[in-house]
């Protein structure tokens, strides 16, 4: 814990200047190089944005879950502010998935929102999270409500899986399955260049956002702390 | 094209607007990290 506090605003640094580079060289790609889907036709470039925020969803909750298990097991609240932040950029990211799976699929599905076991489990995934925040807007003891959202850190996580082989698990659904290692004979070259470089990307960027929000908390709980300790004194 | 438009422009608005946020939260912590520090110092 100490060594990730000690070299927060160097890895910030690092991951702005990447990053840039990274999303200058996805966008590229992405309208320029990668070639149109001949049934899709243009909606078809959400994609290269959409699973990389998917997957890195799974990542930002997977932490809060890791997170959360320390919390329970250490007591340390520091790790409760790693949670959150897991957990809050979690949120965000399940958001924007929502958001971009939407907006692709109005014009290929020719809806916004269909009751797919997919997008269902999404939004329950969406739901469990709010909640989560919901819960840590009450001013309740600071150590009974980081134990609380642990709890639901843990629980939420659940959800996680479920999305995943959702479209595996319900064949009625109408999601389509992604497996790029098998797949990757039936996508084009560049589209799959494409994805990887939006992927790295968009895990950079998940990166610098989730160092950002750690060092808010850390702040935070110090501030906290000065504060109570200067009303010891 | 409209919708793919828009939803990059959402994701990108959405993370610029998140960093920038949080951003200006932890320079008011500093700044209130800072300003507890040196009352700490006068009262000393």
């Amino acid at each position: 814990m100490r060594f990730i506090e000690k070299y927060l605003s160097t890895i910030t640094l690092v991951m702005t200047a990447i990053a840039i580079i990274l999303v200058t060289a996805s966008i590229y790609l992405i309208f320029m190089v990668a070639p149109l889907e001949k049934v899709m036709g243009f909606p078809q470039k959400i994609f290269y944005y959409h699973v990389p925020i998917a997957i890195t969803c799974y990542l930002s909750l997977f932490i809060c879950f890791v997170a959360s298990c320390m919390f329970l097991w250490k007591g340390n609240l520091k790790w409760d502010g790693v949670a959150a932040s897991g957990a809050e950029i979690g949120v965000i990211l399940a958001t924007l998935m929502l958001i971009s799976g939407m907006l692709w699929g109005k014009p290929v599905w020719g809806t916004y929102w269909t009751w797919d076991p997919r997008l269902t489990t999404s939004f329950i995934l969406w739901l469990i999270f709010l909640s989560y925040f919901i819960l840590r807007s009450q001013p309740n003891n600071e150590v009974l409500r980081a134990k609380y959202s642990a709890v639901i850190g843990i629980i939420g996580f659940v959800d996680v899986p479920l999305v995943h082989w959702s479209v595996k698990l319900w064949s009625r659904g109408i999601h389509p399955v992604i497996d790029i290692d098998r797949d990757s004979t039936g996508i084009h070259p560049e589209m799959l260049t494409a994805l990887k470089v939006s992927f790295a990307a968009i895990l950079v960027i998940f990166i610098l956002i989730f160092s950002i929000r750690v060092r808010y908390s850390f702040l935070k709980s110090e501030l906290q702390n000065g504060i109570e300790h200067s009303q010891v004194e | 094209m409209n919708y793919a438009i828009a939803a990059y422009v959402i994701i990108w608005a959405v993370f610029f607007g998140y960093i920038v946020l949080i951003n200006h939260k932890i320079s008011k912590l500093e700044q209130k990290i800072f300003q507890s520090k040196s009352n700490g110092h006068q009262c000393e």
